[in-house]
C-alpha cells in the first residue's frame, strides 16, 4: 500500500510541475523571441543604414576631390594667362555634376604673405565643400577638399594669353 | 489524494497540446512576424545594392575623368576633338614624346575606348557605363572654340556622365577641367 501512495504522490508532484512549467513557458517564450529578434534585427539594419551613409559620404567625396582637382587647373589656367589676382566662389562645377550643394571657393594671389612672389609667382588654392547648409560659406562640419599649388609666371604664354 | 490527482490529470489533459485556434494565432502571428522581417531585409538588401551599384557607375565616371586629366596634363597639343558633343565625342591628344592618346565614347554600348599609339592602335575599353562624354575646349585668350583653331586649345573641361538606374533615372557626371600647358607651342611653329 505504501508503495503506491508514494507512487501517487511521485506522479502528482510531477504533474503539478509540468504543469506549473509549461504555465511560465510562453511568456518566456514570447520575452525570448522578441529578444533575439531585436538582438538580430536592429543591429543589422543600423549596420544598413550606417553603410548607406558613408556610402553617401564616399560618393559626395568623390565629386569633391574631382571638383576640387578641375578647379585647381582651372584657375590655374586663369592666373598663368592673364596674371589677374582674384577670389571667389564657383558653383558651375557642383551644378555641372548634379550635386548643386557642391561649392568651390578660390583665391589666387602672389602676395609673398600667401607665399607668392609680387608679379613671379602666384600662389593658387581651391577648396570644394559640401554646402549642405546653404549658407554658402564652410562649415566645420561639412566635408572639405582643398587642393592649391603655384605658378609662376612666363612672359611667352602671359603674351599668347593676350593674342599678342 | 485520489481527487487531487484527478483534478490535476484533468486540468493537464485539458492543457495538453493546444487547441486549433490557438494554433492559427500562433501561426498567422508567426507568419505576419516573418513576413514583415523577411520584407524589411529584402528592402534592405535592394536598397543596398542599388547603392552599390549607384557608386560603382560614379566611382567609374569619376575615375575616367581623372585619367582623362591626369594624362592630357602633360599634352603638347590637342590634336583632334568633338567639342560640345556629349555622345560619340572623341579626343586625341599629342605628348612630347609624339605619342598620340585617343579617348572615344562609344555611344552605342555607353563605353569609353582609349588607345595609345606607340603601344597598340587598337583601341581598349576603359570606362563602362559611361552614357555620356563631352569635351568643352576653351582658349587662352577667351575666344570662342573654333575646329580650325584646335591647337589653340588651352583648357579642356571633360564631363563623363552617367545615368543611375532608379524608378526615376538619375544623371550624375563627373566634371574637371585640365591646363593642357601647351604653351609657346604656337610661337615655336
Amino acid at each position: 500500500m505504501r508503495p503506491v501512495r508514494a507512487n501517487q504522490q511521485r506522479a502528482i508532484t510531477a504533474v503539478e510541475r509540468s504543469s506549473r512549467n509549461r504555465a511560465g513557458v510562453s511568456l518566456l517564450e514570447l520575452i525570448a523571441a522578441s529578444t533575439i529578434l531585436a538582438l538580430t534585427l536592429v543591429p543589422s539594419l543600423r549596420l544598413m543604414r550606417d553603410s548607406l551613409k558613408v556610402s553617401r559620404q564616399i560618393e559626395v567625396r568623390e565629386c569633391l576631390a574631382t571638383t576640387a582637382m578641375g578647379a585647381l587647373e582651372h584657375q590655374a589656367q586663369q592666373v598663368a594667362a592673364e596674371w589677374k589676382m582674384a577670389s571667389g566662389t564657383d558653383r558651375s562645377y557642383g551644378q555641372l555634376a548634379g550635386y548643386p550643394q557642391v561649392v568651390v571657393d578660390f583665391e589666387t594671389s602672389d602676395s609673398p604673405s600667401q607665399g607668392g612672389l609680387r608679379d613671379s609667382l602666384a600662389v593658387v588654392s581651391v577648396s570644394a565643400f559640401e554646402d549642405q547648409n546653404g549658407n554658402g560659406r564652410r562649415d566645420k562640419a561639412e566635408a572639405e577638399v582643398a587642393f592649391s599649388t603655384k605658378v609662376a609666371r612666363l612672359q611667352s604664354y602671359s603674351l599668347e594669353g593676350s593674342g599678342l | 489524494m485520489k481527487n487531487r490527482l484527478c483534478k490535476l490529470s484533468n486540468a493537464c489533459s485539458q492543457r495538453r497540446g493546444y487547441s486549433l485556434l490557438e494554433l492559427i494565432v500562433a501561426m498567422s502571428l508567426l507568419t505576419v512576424v516573418m513576413t514583415a522581417t523577411s520584407s524589411v531585409l529584402r528592402t534592405s538588401r535592394q536598397v543596398w545594392e542599388a547603392h552599390e551599384a549607384d557608386l560603382t557607375r560614379l566611382q567609374t565616371a569619376h575615375a575616367l575623368v581623372r585619367h582623362i586629366v591626369r594624362e592630357a596634363r602633360e599634352a603638347r597639343e590637342v590634336v583632334a576633338v568633338d567639342a560640345d558633343r556629349p555622345i560619340g565625342a572623341r579626343l586625341t591628344v599629342r605628348l612630347p614624346d609624339g605619342d598620340e592618346l585617343t579617348w572615344r565614347h562609344d555611344g552605342s554600348a555607353s563605353r569609353v575606348l582609349f588607345a595609345r599609339s606607340s603601344v597598340s592602335p587598337s583601341p581598349e575599353v576603359v570606362a563602362e557605363q559611361i552614357d555620356s562624354l563631352e569635351f568643352r575646349p576653351a582658349l587662352i585668350d577667351g575666344s570662342a572654340y573654333q575646329p580650325s583653331r584646335v591647337d589653340r586649345i588651352q583648357e579642356l573641361t571633360v564631363l563623363a556622365g552617367t545615368t543611375l538606374p532608379r524608378e526615376t533615372p538619375v544623371t550624375r557626371s563627373a566634371v574637371a577641367s585640365v591646363w593642357l600647358r601647351a604653351f609657346g607651342r604656337n610661337r615655336k611653329e
